[in-house]
């Protein structure tokens, strides 16, 4: 059925569009409306600059303010411009960003104070990142592989603020679950493949072996990279059959422990608070034209254990993407004025609490005071940003 | 920018324009939307045109700032696009005309999906780009892009109707 669908898309996409044409003279039409964009800029910088004169000449006598409070929210850091954020991660003093720039090739990590948002430093990888995790220690983990303008495949081990690394050449892996400081878990096909580092900035090689009785499920037609995991201690994989369908999580090496992936429900966005997953699932038979859906709570074996007070949360039956830190989990939904809620996850359940943000939400990252947002700017020119909000007391 | 500049802008434009402003069509939709969106993207490129014609990708660099655009505006009007139908059909051959029943409904479903998954679909089997090089131009996780397609394809298969003998249209 999939393959019959895939030619029939290429098939009607070719004949659908075959009709369009752009409007003649484009090149030209480009040109002119640019040289009136960069006279606008022109215009609107010199008034920028005129209004902002005369502010410091008004307030340069003041005291400097003083530091911005951390009970409120506030924009941290905006990346340059065209940096799109991919991924946010933190540990310790940092706040990782994984962000592309547009139309190039490759991708940038950054590290920056979490306190300050001040840049501590900044990586190039040199083709598309395929995951990112900090492990034990801090230390990052990343891989990438080739994507439409080429480059290598890899995987880096690095230290906490990124100015040193070892590397595993040729290997990327997806996604990964570091275990110890040197040590992580792939998810593979054919199971769990333990890989070993040399510490950021040793020499060495790494090393990559096959873990038997690590089996996620029958081998053909089974493709990982989705999501891994640990939940009371194993490891959970997020998985699909080969044509992306049949989307469900498996415990490695107990390939009948699993759930998800029938025609009702499948896997989305998941999350682990250590003894429970956080699983937002899609039903297929919805015809209707949204990407959210309910949040589930599933326990140690992969059965649904969802409170009651979640099961029937307006909000949080229209959850688009999860992620936790600590007992806090954190929801971004569809709801209209709920774009990110929280609650507390520990032995009790705690109310769903809506934060002021605005906008979709693109990519977070939580440590159990502090979370950090990055929403879809409103205009293709704007640039991204992130703001840090301090984590309610209710979610706690 | 320089006269070489330009003229290489100009060359890119006239080999590039259709197949991009195609794919924004299919994925917004409309075609006057869809027009917009190139010109933007192409305003934006022709300002950073030596730098781009540099990296040697201005063909993706485009496409990504469309495929960007759609999807947000897509979003914003997430509850009021309407399906699209033979109307916006024009200047079918006859050859593909004949065979618009069952492709019209497949159209139709795709209209239904999500902007995001729309534009997978769209990268995947119109632009015929890899998961990964899809990743590159929505900017997120090839895992993203693996769940997108899923839930598409989930979803064109429940909302496809189906024949008398099981099969779908």
């Amino acid at each position: 059925v999939s393959t019959s669908i895939d030619s029939e898309l290429r098939a009607v996409f070719q004949e659908a569009s075959e009709f369009v044409q752009p409007r003649p003279g484009l090149a030209e039409s480009v040109r002119l409306a640019t040289r009136r964009h960069r006279r606008r800029m022109a215009v609107a910088i010199a008034v920028v600059l005129v209004v902002a004169g005369s502010s410091y000449l008004l307030t340069a006598h003041r005291q400097s303010s003083p530091a911005a409070s951390h009970d409120r929210p506030r924009e941290l850091l905006t990346l340059p411009a065209y940096y799109q954020v991919q991924q946010l991660a933190v540990a310790g003093p940092y706040l990782y960003v994984l962000a592309g720039e547009d139309g190039e090739p490759g991708s940038a990590l950054s590290a920056y104070d979490r306190a300050t948002g001040r840049l501590i430093h900044r990586v190039s990888i040199p083709a598309a990142p395929s995951a990112l995790a900090v492990g034990p220690g801090g230390l990052v983990w990343l891989s990438f592989y080739p994507d439409q303008n080429g480059g290598p495949s890899g995987t880096w081990l690095l230290s906490p603020d990124l100015r040193l690394r070892s590397s595993d050449p040729n290997v990327a892996q997806s996604p990964i679950v570091p275990v110890s400081r040197t040590t992580a878990f792939a998810v593979t096909q054919y199971g769990l493949v333990t890989v070993r580092m040399p510490a950021p900035g040793q020499p060495g090689h790494a090393s990559q072996q096959v873990d038997p009785g690590t089996s996620i499920g029958p081998g053909q037609n089974t493709a990982p990279g989705v999501w891994a995991g640990m939940l009371d201690g194993r490891l959970v994989a997020q998985v699909t059959n080969g044509y992306g369908f049949d989307s469900h999580l498996v415990i490695a090496g107990q390939p009948s422990h699993t759930f998800g992936g029938s025609t009702l429900y499948q896997a989305g966005s998941v999350t682990s608070t250590g003894s429970s997953l956080w699983v937002e699932m899609f039903a297929v038979r919805n015809s209707y034209a949204d990407s959210s859906g309910p949040l589930v709570r599933l326990n140690g074996q992969l059965r649904p254990t969802t409170p009651e007070s979640v099961r029937s949360s307006a909000v949080l039956t229209r959850t688009e993407n999860v992620w936790s830190a600590g007992n806090t989990v954190w929801a971004a939904t569809a709801a209209p004025g709920h774009s990110l809620v929280c609650f507390a996850a520990g032995s009790q359940i705690g109310p769903v609490t809506t934060l002021p943000v605005s906008g979709q939400v693109a990519a977070l990252a939580a440590t159990p005071d502090t979370v950090y947002v990055t929403t879809t700017p409103r205009h293709t020119d704007d640039n991204f940003s992130v703001t840090s909000y301090p984590v309610p007391g209710a979610c706690h | 920018m320089r006269a070489a500049d330009d003229a290489d802008f100009s060359a890119f434009v006239a080999a590039s324009a259709r197949r991009l402003l195609r794919g924004a069509y299919l994925i917004t939709g409309d075609l006057a939307e869809a027009e917009d969106l190139l010109q933007t993207a192409l305003e934006r490129a022709y300002r950073r045109w030596p730098s781009i014609r540099q990296k040697d990708v201005p063909e993706a660099y485009v496409r990504k700032i469309i495929v960007t655009a759609a999807i947000d505006a897509g979003r914003r009007r997430k509850f009021s696009s309407a399906p699209l139908n033979e109307e916006q059909l024009p200047g079918l051959p006859d050859a593909a005309v004949e065979r618009l029943p069952g492709r019209t409904a497949l159209l139709s479903c795709v209209r239904e999906l999500p902007p995001g998954q729309r534009a997978v679909l769209v990268l995947r089997y119109f632009d015929d780009l890899t998961e990964t090089e899809t990743a590159r131009v929505l900017g997120c996780s090839v895992g993203t892009v693996k769940s997108q397609h899923a839930r598409a394809m989930a979803r064109l298969r429940a909302l496809l109707p189906r024949q008398p003998d099981g099969s779908m249209t």
